[in-house]
């Protein structure tokens, strides 16, 4: 089935882990990244997680990385589709933020 | 030391509620078999436990990669019952929630509802059909009769308690699918 060309907003967490992946890291390398990224405001599920990195690999937005030496644990990084999506998510998260500075701003209160 | 409890739970987050109590009284849960629960001593409030259905049986190799993925987050999974498993976390390595989005949380309340709705009907068709042999068969004595009436009776409160926690379930999701109309 093709896509349709208009696209949602990815969620906070499919974003916060995209941003990760610009860095090969394992599972509980993107938690502890996406809390700290986010100040402790995000704390990713490992059961949400689970299913998002899978999601995620089947759309193919992220790959399996070679795993770094001694590590044993699975790590991922973005692909350049993923890459893609996250440069038109950021347009459409400045949209949102040029609009509502814009009428925010002009607000007398 | 070890302490062993027999209880039954219908509602798996009561259950998770009152693992995590005993944990913080100092009983971390080591073995659960069919309402059977084995506590050991452990430091008071040392573990965070949570319960969790799993799509496919424990041995099967999506769960096997499931679990080893929690098991490098410092996730534990330490006795598992038919798909369930009972997994728990050090509390000093920070919070411990399996989902942290409306649309997983959604996804585990409608794979338990669906052991609901699976034993509700099928206690209720052995209900119906206990009732109606008892009512029909002109045959058979009357002790019999009773005794098919009174089973399927019995069944069928079974029947209705099962449909009593899917309701509850589905009010969970349902609350769950209008927040996610406005907020994710």
């Amino acid at each position: 089935m093709p896509e349709s060309s208009e696209r949602g907003a990815l969620t906070e967490a499919v974003f916060y882990i995209l941003l990760s992946l610009y860095t090969p890291m394992h599972g509980y390398g993107i938690m502890q990244n996406v809390k700290q990224m986010s100040q402790d405001r995000v704390d990713l599920g490992a059961g949400t997680l689970y299913g998002a990195i899978n999601t995620l690999l089947h759309k193919g937005w992220i790959e399996p990385a070679a795993t770094s030496g001694s590590s044993r644990k699975k790590e991922y990084r973005i692909t350049r589709l993923g890459k893609s999506t996250v440069l038109e998510e950021l347009e459409r998260l400045k949209e949102l933020l040029a609009n509502g500075e814009k009428i925010v701003g002009e607000d007398p209160k | 030391m070890k302490r062993v409890i027999y209880r039954a739970f219908w509602d798996y987050e009561k259950e998770e509620k009152w693992l995590n109590t005993m944990a913080e009284k100092g009983w971390g849960l080591v073995r659960y078999t069919w309402c059977r629960y084995v506590f050991e001593e452990s430091a008071k409030g040392e573990y965070i436990y949570r319960i969790e259905l799993l799509k496919k049986r424990p041995s099967h190799p999506e769960s096997k990669d499931y679990l080893h993925f929690l098991e490098e987050a410092g996730i534990t999974c330490i006795t598992t019952y038919i798909s369930w498993v009972y997994l728990r976390k050090k509390a000093s390595e920070g919070g411990f929630n399996l989902y942290s989005d409306a649309e997983s949380r959604m996804e585990h309340y409608k794979r338990v509802n669906r052991i609901w709705i699976i034993f509700g009907f099928i206690e209720g068709l052995i209900g119906l059909a206990n009732i109606l042999l008892g009512i029909m068969n002109g045959q058979a004595d009357y002790q019999s009769r009773l005794l098919n009436v009174g089973s399927g009776l019995a069944a069928l409160v079974i029947a209705v308690c099962f449909a009593k926690f899917s309701l509850s379930l589905f009010r969970k999701i349902n609350r769950l699918k209008s927040e996610r109309m406005i907020r994710e």
